[in-house]
């Protein structure tokens, strides 16, 4: 292609792309198709790769992985006949939300496992929301709908209340609309982005009310009317259930990388040590899915009051961009990438990731961290490169050679103050990733990345594990 | 709807695995396909639904892609039939062209996803920043341009450099990932 026809195809392949395309200019671009195999090329790779970062960033809304409970799936409707074999099971699980009718529609073979085919039910008069996107739910992205109660059992949906926040949240999960500005969660999980539009919105639960001054948060409720909350993003405030949001009335207020867990209006709010999150957008898996196949805990020994740092879980999030660290206050959310030019080690990818939280070592207390594992795993402890081993870990562990970096890292903090900045201009931790093999189903303590009585300028271990 | 299923021992553990594993790859063949992600949901469901259906049919030793691809492309034709043609971004020819050139690269695209991660990440902060907003976010690129006070097509040029820097890079890890294995 010429210049000018590049330049030319460049506009109207991006208008084609981004549906702003005229009748006309669809002439022009399918001849340039027609005529051109260069543009063709182009097209192709420009509509894969917007395909992926579409489906990558979850706008796709095609089933994210859903990892199942291995028991029967629970019900509140007909039993139905599950025409695979119970082995295959676990592996199918991951595309029941997409097979839900097809499944339904075979009642033939094999043992009796109880599929929820609930329809989402939502009154016609409510709450403006658009569909932003939306996965085994009637409902079409681009649709604009009024809600002011919606039941899902099952499926997963994204809307834009007409305040602006922006709710994600999977079945099964009864949600009231109470007003733009205020949402009634009665079972399930949420995760609000509250932007700057709607500072002020307000998630009510049985438990617990939640303030959110301008932030992304995410809240289960049990069956049992529990409420854990946790902070992604900005602060939240805290109050107890059915209670004016005042200043008495107050229970916390959680800054990002922090979580609670109310387990009624009277009881007192409880640090809540981990938590399980899914995908790039970092939802909250919540109170009524498992973490992980094979983490059933994670625990500290910090005792420290109004202390609500959380471990998070990231079932077989491991990879590239995976979640290292929660933002908090001065610093950044941290991710898990390779070394700059090399690719992300193999033998890390798809394990459960386990987010810890920073100056674990100095200015917060020293922990030991306990892992409990509900199977053979290979447990990973990405160990910043810079400082010395503790004993716990050599002796424990071996060095498996490979290097992953965290980051990217605010300038002028403890861990990065003798960093070099990356060819972007951007401060990476270099991580050495040390290995344990547990053979049976056990609990693995940690210890902490130095002593008590050493300081520590350096970056707080990460941890994956992997089945074996 | 055809709700036949003409395999009654249903899909295998190691069936349902390669369609899990091959999910984002025939989400970019549809996209491709349709011309943009409208009903690109739908259509991937429907051709879930009729791979499981015909999983007796696949033969372990074909490339299970290319077997995929030709039930996601006549999904396409059938959705295309509900829509006006003079929308449709190819013809009919221009997709039998594009369809047989996407299926002779399709390979290596269950790889792409994990690659494109890696290329996300070598972005400069930027960068990444305007991948957030348009697809994390989805902002549209003009209230991207808008808030950043750029022009509306230098924008869009941007978002395009962006893709094609990606679709390198991709390439460019492929390629290496080739020569570590070889």
């Amino acid at each position: 292609m010429k210049h000018h026809d590049r330049k030319d195809f460049e506009h109207l392949c991006h208008a084609v792309l981004e549906g702003t395309v005229t009748e006309s200019e669809l002439g022009q671009f399918r001849e340039h198709l027609r005529h051109s195999s260069e543009a063709r090329k182009a097209y192709a790779e420009q509509m894969q790769i917007h395909a992926f970062l579409t489906w990558q960033q979850g706008r796709a809304a095609v089933p994210a992985p859903l990892v199942l409970p291995s028991m029967e799936f629970q019900s509140s409707s007909k039993v139905i006949s599950f025409p695979f074999g119970k082995a295959a099971l676990a592996a199918a699980a991951v595309l029941i939300a997409t097979f839900a009718f097809w499944l339904v529609s075979d009642r033939n073979q094999g043992g009796a496992v109880a599929v929820n085919q609930d329809a989402p039910v939502a009154a016609p008069k409510g709450v403006m929301v658009d569909i932003l996107a939306s996965s085994g739910t009637p409902y079409q992205v681009g649709q604009r709908v009024a809600l002011d109660r919606l039941e899902m059992s099952t499926g997963s949906l994204r809307f834009r209340v007409s305040s602006g926040a922006v709710v994600d949240l999977d079945g099964p999960v009864s949600l009231e609309f109470v007003d733009p500005m205020r949402l009634r969660l009665l079972l399930g999980n949420v995760t609000i982005d509250v932007g700057s539009e709607a500072k002020g919105f307000v998630l009510d639960t049985a438990s617990a009310l939640l303030l959110d001054i301008g932030t992304r948060f995410g809240a289960s409720v049990g069956q049992d009317g529990s409420t854990d909350v946790v902070v992604l993003d900005g602060e939240v405030e805290v109050y107890r259930a059915g209670e004016p949001p005042t200043q008495e009335n107050r229970l916390a207020s959680l800054y990002e990388g922090e979580a609670a867990r109310m387990t009624s209006r009277e009881a007192k709010i409880q640090r809540l040590q981990a938590l399980a999150l899914k995908g790039d957008r970092l939802a909250i898996r919540g109170l009524n899915a498992p973490d992980s196949a094979v983490i059933t805990g994670v625990t500290d020994n910090i005792t420290k009051a109004n202390f609500y740092r959380c471990y998070t879980i990231t079932p077989s999030g491991m990879g590239e961009g995976a979640l290292a660290s929660l933002a908090h206050r001065w610093h950044r959310k941290l991710c898990w990438r390779a070394l700059p030019g090399q690719l992300f080690p193999r033998e890390l990818e798809g394990a459960d990731v386990i987010g810890t939280f920073q100056r674990q070592a100095s200015r917060q207390p020293l922990a030991d961290i306990n892992i409990e594992l509900s199977r053979p795993c290979a447990v990973y402890v990405l160990f910043d490169s810079r400082a010395t081993p503790p004993e716990w870990l050599r002796q424990g562990f071996r060095d498996t050679g490979l290097r992953l970096r965290s980051g990217p890292w605010w300038p002028d903090l403890v861990e990065t103050k003798k960093l070099k900045p990356d060819a972007n201009g951007e401060l990476y931790v270099v991580h050495s990733v040390w290995r344990k093999d547990v053979p049976v189903a056990a609990t693995v303590t940690l210890g902490a990345p130095t002593t008590k009585s050493e300081k520590y300028p350096y970056a707080m271990y990460g941890i994956a594990v992997k089945p074996l | 709807m055809d709700r036949t299923n003409t395999n009654p021992t249903g899909p295998t553990p190691e069936f349902v695995q390669l369609l899990t594993s091959s999910q984002s790859a025939l989400y970019a063949f549809i996209v491709s396909l349709l011309g943009g992600v409208n009903d690109a949901n739908d259509v991937l469901q429907e051709t879930n639904m009729k791979l499981c259906r015909k999983c007796s049919q696949y033969d372990p030793q074909q490339p299970f892609l290319r077997w995929a691809y030709s039930f996601a492309r006549f999904e396409v034709l059938a959705c295309r039939k509900t829509r006006q043609r003079s929308r449709l971004v190819l013809d009919d020819g221009l997709l039998a062209t594009v369809a047989a050139e996407l299926e002779d690269s399709s390979e290596e695209t269950d790889r792409q996803m994990k690659m494109l991660e890696n290329c996300i990440g070598q972005l400069k902060a930027r960068q990444r920043e305007l991948i957030a907003a348009r697809y994390g976010r989805g902002e549209a690129v003009q209230d991207i341009a808008r808030r950043l006070s750029r022009p509306e097509n230098a924008m869009a040029a941007l978002f395009y450099r962006l893709r094609k820097l990606l679709a390198d890079c991709v390439q460019l890890l492929l390629a290496k990932e080739k020569e570590v294995g070889a």
